[in-house]
């Protein structure tokens, strides 16, 4: 199945990019130019704040929900944003998690509560004035909303972080020293996160599979799906906030992702 | 046959129609941690405190889980309670924890979480703005920032009382509670139920505390401070003294009011009799005349407010006999006038409600005499026992005494106005001409009692079939009313009560679920079946009242035509 992305940061050609069934994350970087400015990769992140971090090692696995699965890759996100060598991970990760302060809705308490610390925390670990206690809260919120959140946005949050810091643990070393070697010469302004491109990709009901059973608008914490018992119920876009909770529920596979024209 | 079989820590359970696992756990004794969750609510979701795993180690909140049979429930596992203190502890930490401040301590769910949980030590700091208080309305109280945003008031506004004057807005960490139009309460569509300070498990939302007003007038020596008591106030109160819901603990009350200081001690099923003898001949002529049918009954003042807010045609409908809080009063202060001449006292009258809407009425303008509101005070339920608790008293060991005379007594029918179903009841028993025990228990076999949320009787009176609906919950009575409007139901009485279950589910009374409720009107059934006479027409002062002066005066004393907009506008 052939699907859309959108490919930004340290590449040489930013933007829309087609990615067919099996082409690696590696091809797909090269698909958008390459790195640019003549850096080395570094790492990636797939799917905005919800998403996950991925690094060297896995660069030649396929771009698809399955293969990425146990390294926290969730279903149907666009958005790729890649880092190069020169690039603060810390500082990165914090604003994906800022990013989260924007894009989620809040309803539940491990994630709104959960994020907004995450948040502060970040803030402090960035200015390396995280003490050890707060640092060990800072996984300690992540696991737990990982397992508790509501919806899928709130439960992929933890990936970004807890892979970052598996993957480059002495960048968080230094920044809790205060020592961060990349950011005392970093000029260029921070990373800008790849988060929901609501615009270009939204659920939807295939009126012709629904049933009319409602049990996804029973399940949508954001209220956006109404309709009438037995006849097709409709996700109302302005509203939703893409967390997936109603396609995993409906029993009749009626809900499927859509990319949106133009 | 139950429908499955689940192990909720190891206890067998059998469940039926328990939608979800959080009830399943109820029903096997262990009560899931939660905020936002209420049987009589829609599912919501949103404080995942209730978490549990299953025996795959699967860890999901139960309120949302669906039962399965054979389902193994562990629900305090060391992760469980791991995640579930650090979710309070965020909880508790965007939230100003001023709790000897607080109106709801001692009575908070969130504060009682804190203690079960044992949350000494507090890592983060409460970086939320401050949000003002909104004092405007009559009957609650909302600080915005004691708000779990769990919901529950929403839902509750919405769901069982059809109004939606509560929302959501706002989204991440700016999500926040806000009145329709973010209008101070007073200038929105409330109808002061106060039922989403029922439910509201934080003093987000509370009942407005008026106990100073009465300590004020008890120590002023220049008033005379007279008290009736509801029906309903009688079979709570005790709850908070370790009595059980539905136990009839008027004497009691009457001591302590005394001690504390107040000087007469009514019953406003004194009220109620007066009600029910004029509403009951206004439902006669209406019958005769067959306008303006159905008669709606008005003595509850939250679902007064909605029909003047909402369902204007309706007003026509309303029973023009004032409450009996406000009967009560009116007679009251009418009969103490020659008393306040002669030894230079005031009366000022407080009423003790199961209700936080008659604070409300009590404030409506068309309820004063002489410049002065009818009642000059109304507190509820929960506002008495804290004054009880302020006084030392130590309720549950007080000697009984009576309310005192002449108008602290009242039929059996009076009683019942406490609960949904009550005033229908005690109307028709007016009403109907065969006065026999077997025409009462007919009545009550009638189909007016029970548990249903609209529930239909019909009883002939005379050589004609009434059709009586009662109806509890303003969602409902909505759907109601919209029947009536399309024909399809034809009816001659209608009993609205905006608080499930009646007054005894009021909104100022204690926290209670639904089954306490129940027997609360459990308990005021059985007063009625040991009171003295059973129908108004045999309260012996009245029949005094009315063959002095009372049949003439009744027009100018004891009835109020609403009629829309414009009398509760002039205020
Ligand atoms: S419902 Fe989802 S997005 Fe909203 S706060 Fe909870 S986990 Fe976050
Ligand atoms: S419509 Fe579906 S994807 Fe959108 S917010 Fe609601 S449950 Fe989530
Ligand atoms: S709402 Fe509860 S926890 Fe909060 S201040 Fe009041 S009593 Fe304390
Ligand atoms: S008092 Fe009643 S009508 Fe008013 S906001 Fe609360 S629940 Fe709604
Ligand atoms: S005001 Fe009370 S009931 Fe309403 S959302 Fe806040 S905590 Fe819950
Ligand atoms: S049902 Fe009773 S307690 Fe509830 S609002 Fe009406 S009068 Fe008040
Ligand atoms: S009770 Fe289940 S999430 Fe609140």
């Amino acid at each position: 199945m052939v699907k859309e992305y959108v490919v930004k940061g340290d590449v040489c050609h930013p933007g829309t990019t087609v990615v067919n069934d099996g082409m690696t994350i590696r091809q797909v970087i090269e698909q958008a130019g390459g790195m640019a400015n003549g850096k080395a990769f570094k790492a990636v992140q797939i799917g905005g704040p919800s998403g996950t971090l991925l690094c060297e090692a896995q660069l030649d696995l396929p771009l698809d929900q399955k293969a990425l699965a146990p390294f926290g890759m969730r279903r149907g996100d666009g958005v790729i944003t890649v880092l190069d060598e020169d690039r603060c991970i810390v500082d990165a990760v914090r604003r994906f998690m800022e990013q989260t302060q924007t894009d989620f809705c809040g309803k539940c308490v491990s994630c709104r509560e959960g994020t907004r610390r995450i948040v502060e925390l970040m803030n402090a670990l960035m200015q390396g004035i995280l003490d050890d206690d707060g640092f060990a809260i800072l996984f300690e919120i992540g696991e737990m909303i990982s397992v508790t959140g509501y919806c899928a946005l709130g439960k992929g949050v933890y990936s970004t972080l807890k892979n970052a810091y598996q993957f480059f643990p002495e960048e968080f070393e230094a920044h809790r020293k205060n020592a961060c070697s990349l950011c005392a010469k970093e000029t260029r302004p921070s990373i800008e996160p790849g988060h929901i491109p609501y615009e270009r990709r939204r659920i939807v009901i295939d009126p012709a599979v629904c049933r009319g059973c409602s049990r996804c608008a029973r399940s949508c914490h954001a209220e956006a799906i109404s309709g009438v018992i037995k006849s097709p119920f409709v996700i109302d876009q302005t509203k939703c906030v893409k967390c997936f909770t109603c396609m995993e529920l409906c029993a009749f596979g009626a809900i499927r992702e859509e990319e949106i024209d133009g | 046959m139950a429908k499955g079989l689940m192990y909720i820590d190891n206890i067998r359970v059998e469940y039926d129609e328990e939608p979800n696992v959080m009830e399943i756990c109820r029903k096997a004794g262990v009560e899931v941690p939660n905020f936002c969750f209420h049987s009589d609510l829609s599912v919501y979701g949103a404080c995942r405190m209730c978490m549990v795993e299953d025996e795959k180690g699967t860890i999901a909140a139960a309120c949302t889980m669906a039962p399965k049979n054979g389902m193994h429930i562990r629900t305090n596992t060391a992760k469980l309670l791991r995640y579930r203190r650090l979710i309070l502890e965020l909880l508790l930490a965007a939230h100003c924890r001023d709790c000897t401040l607080c109106e709801k301590s001692g009575n908070c769910r969130l504060q009682d979480m804190a203690m079960r949980f044992g949350i000494h030590n507090m890592r983060f700091e409460d970086t939320r703005p401050h949000i003002p208080n909104d004092e405007t309305s009559p009957a609650i109280s909302i600080d915005y920032n004691k708000c779990i945003l769990c919901g529950d008031c929403v839902r509750v506004c919405q769901e069982v009382e059809g109004i939606g004057n509560l929302h959501f807005s706002g989204h991440g960490p700016d999500l926040r509670i806000i009145t329709t139009g973010n209008q101070p309460i007073n200038a929105t569509k409330c109808i002061s139920c106060g039922q989403c300070s029922a439910v509201c498990p934080t003093g987000a939302i509370v009942v407005k505390n008026e106990i100073g007003e009465a300590w004020k007038a008890i120590h002023d020596p220049g008033k005379r401070v007279v008290v009736q008591i509801a029906p309903a106030v009688r079979v709570a109160v005790g709850e908070a003294y370790g009595i059980d819901p539905g136990e009839n603990v008027l004497d009691k009350l009457v001591a302590a009011l005394k001690i504390m200081g107040v000087d007469e001690v009514y019953d406003t099923i004194f009220g109620a009799d007066l009600t029910v003898r004029e509403e009951g001949a206004e439902f006669m002529r209406r019958l005769e005349s067959g306008e303006n049918l159905p008669l709606m009954t008005s003595c509850c003042p939250a679902w007064v407010k909605h029909v003047e807010n909402d369902r204007p045609q309706f007003l026509k409908n309303l029973s023009s006999a004032l409450s009996p809080m406000q009967m009560f009063a009116t007679v009251l202060k009418d009969r103490y006038l020659e008393k306040d001449k002669e030894d230079g006292r005031e009366t000022y009258h407080i009423a003790i409600m199961p209700c936080t809407a008659k604070k409300m009425e009590a404030a409506r303008p068309e309820f004063r005499r002489f410049g002065k509101p009818n009642v000059d005070l109304v507190l509820t339920t929960q506002e008495v026992i804290k004054m009880i608790k302020e006084s030392g008293i130590r309720f549950a060991a007080l000697e009984k005494e009576s309310p005192d005379l002449p108008f602290g007594m009242g039929s059996g029918a009076g009683e019942i106005f406490g609960t949904a179903g009550g005033v229908a009841e005690a109307v028709i028993r007016h009403c109907l001409p065969d006065k026999s025990k077997n025409a009462l228990r007919m009545i009550s076999n009638s189909g007016l009692r029970g548990r249903e949320q609209t529930r239909f009787a019909t009883i002939p009176i005379g050589d004609r079939e009434v059709r009586v609906a009662v109806v509890h919950g303003l969602a409902a009575a909505d759907k109601l009313l919209d029947q009536i409007e399309r024909g399809e139901v034809q009816l001659d009485l209608v009993e609205v009560m905006t608080c499930r279950t009646g007054c005894v589910g009021g909104a100022g009374q204690p926290t209670a679920l639904m089954g306490s409720k129940r027997k609360r009107a459990d308990g005021l059934y059985e007063l009625d079946r040991s009171a003295l006479f059973k129908r108004a027409e045999r309260n012996p002062v009245l029949n005094i009242m009315y063959a002095e002066d009372l049949n003439d005066r009744a027009h100018e004393l004891l009835h109020h035509k609403y009629e829309g907009a414009a009398d509760s506008e002039n205020k």
